[in-house]
């Protein structure tokens, strides 16, 4: 499993409701809130996957900002099909 | 538990723990739970190196993890204070695109010419037959004419191969036909800084963004092209109701978008806005008295400088006489700025006067402390440096520059479009450390760091072709060898119905003999006779520069593909051919220029390691900065007072070990310090120009600034008029059309287009366009139509869905896209002064299929 983690900045009177909505999404995960900004990790089968979800994140109501932190890939087997 | 599941576990945690970390701002926090190499859960054999993202100019730091010589994650570097752990969602990509399925790994020969412009027609070929080609071409040019070779770089080449390319070009060569792609997107501001504080690069640096009360981006779509320093932009907005943004701009943008007040004008208005701005602190007596009496001066040049239309613009009379300047009092100044009334600023610009006078009570506002964000609408202009000028001008006039958060900051795009074009100097005018070919003091001292005979430099004392020169030489046939790395200017080109062979009789391209370094195949290698295929990022060591003067370390983490091979090598190689048996006074050319690092006959460098190859050279490429490492050059620097320490560089090790430093970077007690805030007096500790100052400067001026690089130690305001695009809409060709950048496609899509996921989230480039055009020439969303423009034509989708808002008669595109090749339309006019091209404001029809 392809794990990455963000943090998603929104506009404070959003924070709780962008929260929300990306616990609802497939392969999401919240893991708090600090602030105006959420920390997510992203668990999917590829990197593509994993891209997919995030950049779906930026265009929603409140989002001002999605910070990639951490990128782990190692299972990716579109990029690694033998693994590593 | 399996070790699959606790490896799982692992992964995990270290992402969560991570990113609480990040949001919490806790950047010890974050280093702390970053992962270990050689962990035993955390990573058996993992090698964990540093480097700097592959993508754009904002240089964020990434640490890259590594288990059997495959990369397995990516992280923000924690302890890089450009980024602080932060990555845009471009970072997913960062290690993939690596991997795309057709990368070069063979050196490529093309067997028929008449294919050139397709991929058909190449071989592959071994490594020695391939340099032999290549260097028997370049060897032959070099012999015959010498202005019938070039160089063409790039913004994106790491610092010290720009060095040993330029070097070579230089010194080896002595020709000065090279010339970066950072010539087609900072030189306007390069010029600015030049002329305004006689050294490159802005005072400031990103933490500017945490001081800010007001932002104002001019010509910039930071929310797409400068994603990290938009976050913080907006962090910084949260973190305070009171603190606003002014987006001055010509279309609607996801900048726009978020900005408390948008300010749109045409016309090249943003000439006439800041005119008036200047014009009333002056008239309303709120201007800074005290920085006009000790730090200013002023100048004003020559006008009415017309456009470079023409092959022959640059030796016409107008031509020569653009870098032209006289000295004005305070009050010529002002009589000069007189005609810039709010009414006259308005009708110009088509900017509403009460939005020119709210902009001009942010700069009477001392108060306040405003930082300027400007980048390629400001640079890509026909008269993009005079826009530099005036915000300059407007900055010194109003005492707003120097002080953190309070300064003009001109953005860059290219990850070391700062560190190698514009420092190392791979310009057809430089020479390192903003030394100039035309100047002889410059030359002496270059002689002296290159060990080469005094006087060897005098036949390079005329700058070279530009970018456009080159090309309109290329397509005029006046070009037989044509070599470019980092770059793709088969489709970045400005006016490639020209400069493609593509238009009625110039068709040079297929008669010389061109050489493409490169990664993956571009519409570039199409054009090419040789293609070598090169090591990509962190495939070896290099280093870049970024737009906040930080130069770091990327380490090679893993292997090349196939034959692919370090650049570093591959100029080694051709060097060696080309140079065979030429002497410089008494010894072998090429072991005088690179014989520290490279052994000709054995065919290897002289270091065990890149990292040794690098620092090695890196100590050679300091010395420009660091004069006293070189007693000739010390003797020099002294009597020319050059000031090269202006730009002092670290040793090797500190940058990795600081996770990148800022220049100036100062020995104190034997701990070397960055300089966030040049020109700034304060301690070197905290970031300040102590040393700067102590060494070369004032003290006890306004502001405690001191300008010590600057002729008098006193920058220029230079008046600069409103003059038109140089192409005004007409009946024929109505519309304005700007191109540009968007988030998910790196530049011309070369590497982020072999990405399947970017390139689905961002499939085709799309002509945006305002719906009430759409309507009125009766053209449906997503409908094909063609551009025509005086230069070419183009057919691409249009939409009023796309990423930009456009106004009526005006539209954009992103120039990302092999198959949409909208530079086929783009003029190819330059600011005079700068030579960069102007992309921005083309005048074209539509025309429904």
């Amino acid at each position: 499993m392809v794990i990455s983690s963000l943090v998603i900045e929104t506009a404070p009177e959003r924070t709780e409701a962008v929260a929300e909505h990306l616990a609802g999404l497939g392969g999401v995960e919240v893991h708090g809130i600090d602030g105006y900004k959420i920390i997510i990790t992203i668990e999917a089968e590829t990197v593509d996957a994993s891209h997919a979800i995030a950049n779906g994140i930026v265009p929603v109501e409140g989002v001002i900002g999605v910070d990639l932190i951490y990128l782990n890939f190692e299972d990716d087997k579109t990029i690694y099909p033998d693994g590593v | 538990m399996s070790m699959e599941i606790t490896r799982r576990n692992f992964v995990k945690a270290t992402a969560i723990a991570m990113a609480t970390a990040a949001a919490a701002g806790s950047v010890s926090g974050m280093a702390g739970c970053a992962p270990k190499a050689n962990d035993p859960i955390g990573g058996e054999s993992t090698t964990k190196t540093l480097a700097v993202c592959r993508f754009c100019g904002c240089g964020c730091g990434v640490v890259v993890e590594a288990r059997k010589g495959k990369i397995v994650s990516v992280y923000g570097d924690p302890e890089n204070d450009s980024n602080r752990g932060l990555n845009c969602v471009k970072g997913y990509y960062l290690s993939k695109i690596l991997y795309g399925e057709d990368r070069l790994t063979k050196p490529l020969i093309r067997e028929d010419n008449s294919k050139k412009g397709t991929s058909e027609g190449f071989r592959e070929a071994s490594w020695s037959e391939a340099l032999d080609l290549v260097a028997s071409h370049l060897r032959e040019t070099w012999k015959a004419d010498k202005s019938r070779l070039a160089f063409w770089g790039s913004g994106q080449q790491p610092i010290t191969e720009g060095y040993a390319t330029a070097k070579f070009w230089k010194a080896g060569l002595r020709s000065n036909n090279i010339d970066p792609n950072a010539r087609l997107c900072m030189a306007s501001a390069v010029v600015g800084f030049m002329n305004v504080f006689q050294t490159d690069e802005p005072a400031g640096c990103y933490a500017d963004i945490d001081h800010a009360d007001v932002f104002i981006t001019w010509g910039a779509n930071m929310a797409e092209a400068h994603p990290m320093l938009y976050s913080r932009v907006m962090s910084r907005k949260i973190s305070d109701p009171k603190i606003k943004h002014y987006d001055v701009t010509t279309l609607g943008t996801r900048t726009a978008a978020t900005a408390d007040k948008v300010i749109m004008f045409g016309n090249n208005g943003d000439l006439a806005i800041t005119n008036c701005i200047a014009h009333y602190l002056i008239e309303n007596d709120t201007y800074d008295h005290d920085w006009v009496r000790d730090h200013l001066q002023f100048k004003q040049g020559t006008e009415n400088i017309g456009n470079a239309y023409d092959d022959g613009y640059d030796k016409s009379d107008v031509g020569q006489k653009v870098d032209a300047t006289e000295s004005i009092t305070f009050e010529q100044y002002a009589e000069r700025l007189a005609p810039y009334t709010w009414e006259y600023a308005s009708r110009i610009s088509g900017v509403p006067e009460e939005d020119i006078k709210e902009l001009y009570e942010l700069f009477a506002n001392k108060d306040l402390k405003i930082t300027s964000f400007w980048t390629m609408g400001v640079n890509q202009h026909n008269r993009g440096t005079w826009v530099n000028h005036n915000l300059h001008n407007l900055h010194l006039l109003s005492g707003h520059y120097c002080h953190p958060g309070d300064g003009g900051f001109s953005l860059t795009g290219q990850p070391s479009a700062c560190g190698t074009a514009r420092e190392v100097g791979t310009f057809s005018h430089r020479l390192p450390a903003d030394l100039v070919v035309a100047n002889e003091a410059h030359r002496r001292f270059s002689e002296a760091v290159w060990n080469l005979p005094e006087g060897y430099l005098e036949e390079i004392k005329a700058p070279g072709f530009h970018t456009t020169k080159i090309f309109r030489e290329l397509s005029n046939g006046n070009i037989d060898f044509l070599w470019s790395a980092h770059n793709n200017w088969a489709q970045s080109m400005s006016n490639l119905t020209r400069f493609l062979g593509r238009g009625e009789d110039k068709k040079g391209i297929f008669d010389a003999f061109i050489v493409v370094s490169e990664v993956y195949p571009t519409i570039s290698t199409k054009y090419a006779n040789v293609v070598l295929p090169a090591a990509m990022w962190i495939e070896r060591e290099g280093q870049f520069g970024n737009g906040e003067r930080r130069t770091a370390v990327f380490e090679k983490a893993v292997d090349p593909p196939g034959d692919a091979m370090w650049d570093m090598w591959i100029l080694m190689e051709i060097a060696k051919r080309v140079l065979l048996d030429e002497k410089i006074g008494d010894e072998d050319a090429f072991d005088l220029l690179f014989g520290e690092w490279y052994d000709k006959d054995a065919a290897e460098f002289k270091q065990a390691t890149q990292r040794e190859v690098c620092k090695s050279m890196w100590e050679e490429y300091r010395t420009f900065s660091n004069p006293s490492l070189n007693p000739r050059a010390a003797a020099i620097n002294a009597e020319k007072k050059l000031k090269m320490e202006g730009k002092q560089l670290a040793p090797y090790e500190e940058y990795i070990e600081n996770h990148g430093m800022t220049w100036p970077v100062r020995e104190v007690d034997g701990k070397w310090l960055p300089t966030k805030w040049r020109f700034a007096y304060g301690p070197q500790e905290e970031g300040y120009d102590q040393q700067g100052i102590e060494m070369y400067g004032d003290r006890g001026l306004a502001g405690d600034v001191s300008f010590y690089k600057a002729a008098d130690h006193r920058p220029s305001v230079v008046f600069r008029p409103w003059e038109p695009p140089a192409e005004r809409p007409d009946d024929e060709y109505p519309f304005v059309f700007c191109t540009g950048r968007l988030l998910e496609h790196w530049h011309t899509g070369s590497m982020t287009r072999r990405v399947p996921e970017l390139n689905n989230a961002l499939p085709e480039a799309l002509l945006d366009m305002n719906p009430a055009d759409m309507e009125a020439l009766g053209i449906k969303d997503g409908e094909m139509v063609k551009v025509v423009s005086r230069w070419g034509e183009v057919q691409i989708k249009a939409s009023s869905a796309g990423r930009t808002q456009p106004p009526e008669k005006y539209l954009f595109a992103p120039f990302f896209a092999e198959e949409t090749l909208v530079n086929l339309v783009q003029q190819e006019m330059y600011c005079p002064l700068s030579k960069e091209p102007d992309y921005k404001k083309t005048c074209v029809r539509v025309e429904k299929l």
